[in-house]
């Protein structure tokens, strides 16, 4: 098994939970609103004076979900979302306030080999998470340092690209949903399981 | 206050450039109103890193340590270097 597919146990990531449970959407620090005139439907992290408003009018507080949700699992979340597999976040969770260490150091502590350090340290600038400065060494070749940034554009930028990716799969489940209305309202040949699925395999190919 | 590796690499590089020679741990730590115990570890991990380099006189402070300072950038936001030989490029 390799680190990315391992838990900190060395367990098979499965999530949280494999089950679903009943959510007390008044007890959440996030708010799932509603718009009394129209389909759309919010999400806030912030609890903002007045409520929300859509239309200019104040949007509904959603209390309850009909649907139970699998609860998710910080792992799961970070690699579905951004491709962060959990060796990367081991070694984020690792190097912060933790001073400069090598990445041998590294590796060691976390028993990776140094190439995989290496490799998510390099995915971690990538992601944004890090940021890579080249210095040169008198001796010849270079320094790489590697360093945080700071903690209130970490949350800003991590909260905006989940919602980014959130918006992504909301328009995939709407896209579903309005495949089974057309569904409905047409007289296909084939039955509903085909169509569908042809429907967005032949929308992954036309991206 | 603590004393932090940074304010160790600040003041040997402003040591550095007023003497423009080699300076000792003394030096540094009488800077910094502490004791020479106290500076030493941190000295010898900023020498770990290339940011100084112990010579027969004293320490001194490297291009490397001298880039880093130019970036405007805290030690202790510093997570992982990565010393790369010329072998490797």
């Amino acid at each position: 098994m390799s680190p990315d597919d391992a838990g900190s146990d060395g367990k098979q990531l499965s999530g949280a939970g494999d089950e679903r449970e009943p959510i007390d959407l008044l007890d959440r620090e996030y708010g799932i609103y509603r718009c009394v005139d129209c389909d759309n439907v919010v999400l806030t992290m912030q609890d903002c004076d007045g409520g929300m408003t859509c239309h200019g009018e104040t949007m509904e507080r959603v209390t309850e979900s009909s649907l139970s949700i699998r609860p998710p699992d910080i792992r799961e979340v970070l690699l579905d979302a951004f491709g962060l597999p959990k060796a990367g976040l081991d070694i984020c969770l690792c190097v912060i306030g933790d001073g400069p260490i090598s990445p041998r150091e590294l590796a060691n502590r976390l028993d990776y080999d140094e190439g995989t350090v290496r490799k998510y340290l390099n995915e971690l600038v990538e992601f944004g998470l890090l940021q890579k400065s080249q210095l040169n060494r008198e001796s010849g070749g270079f320094v790489n340092v590697y360093h945080s940034i700071e903690l209130d554009e970490m949350r800003e930028e991590t909260l905006i690209g989940f919602y980014v990716w959130a918006g992504e799969a909301a328009s995939l489940i709407e896209e579903a949903n309005l495949t089974k209305e057309d569904y409905q309202n047409a007289d296909y040949e084939h039955g509903l399981t085909e169509v569908f699925w042809e429907q967005f395999s032949a929308n992954r190919t036309g991206e | 206050m603590a004393i932090t590796l940074h304010d160790v690499l600040v003041t040997a590089a402003e040591e550095y450039g007023a003497q423009s020679e080699p300076l000792c741990a003394e030096t540094i730590a009488c800077s910094l109103g502490t004791s020479a115990s106290q500076i030493c570890p941190m000295v010898d991990a900023l020498c770990e890193i290339e940011f100084l380099e112990a010579t027969d006189d004293g320490y001194r402070l490297t291009v490397t340590g001298r880039e880093f300072l130019e970036l405007d950038i805290d030690i202790e936001d510093i997570a992982v270097v990565d010393i790369v030989d010329d072998q490797y490029t």
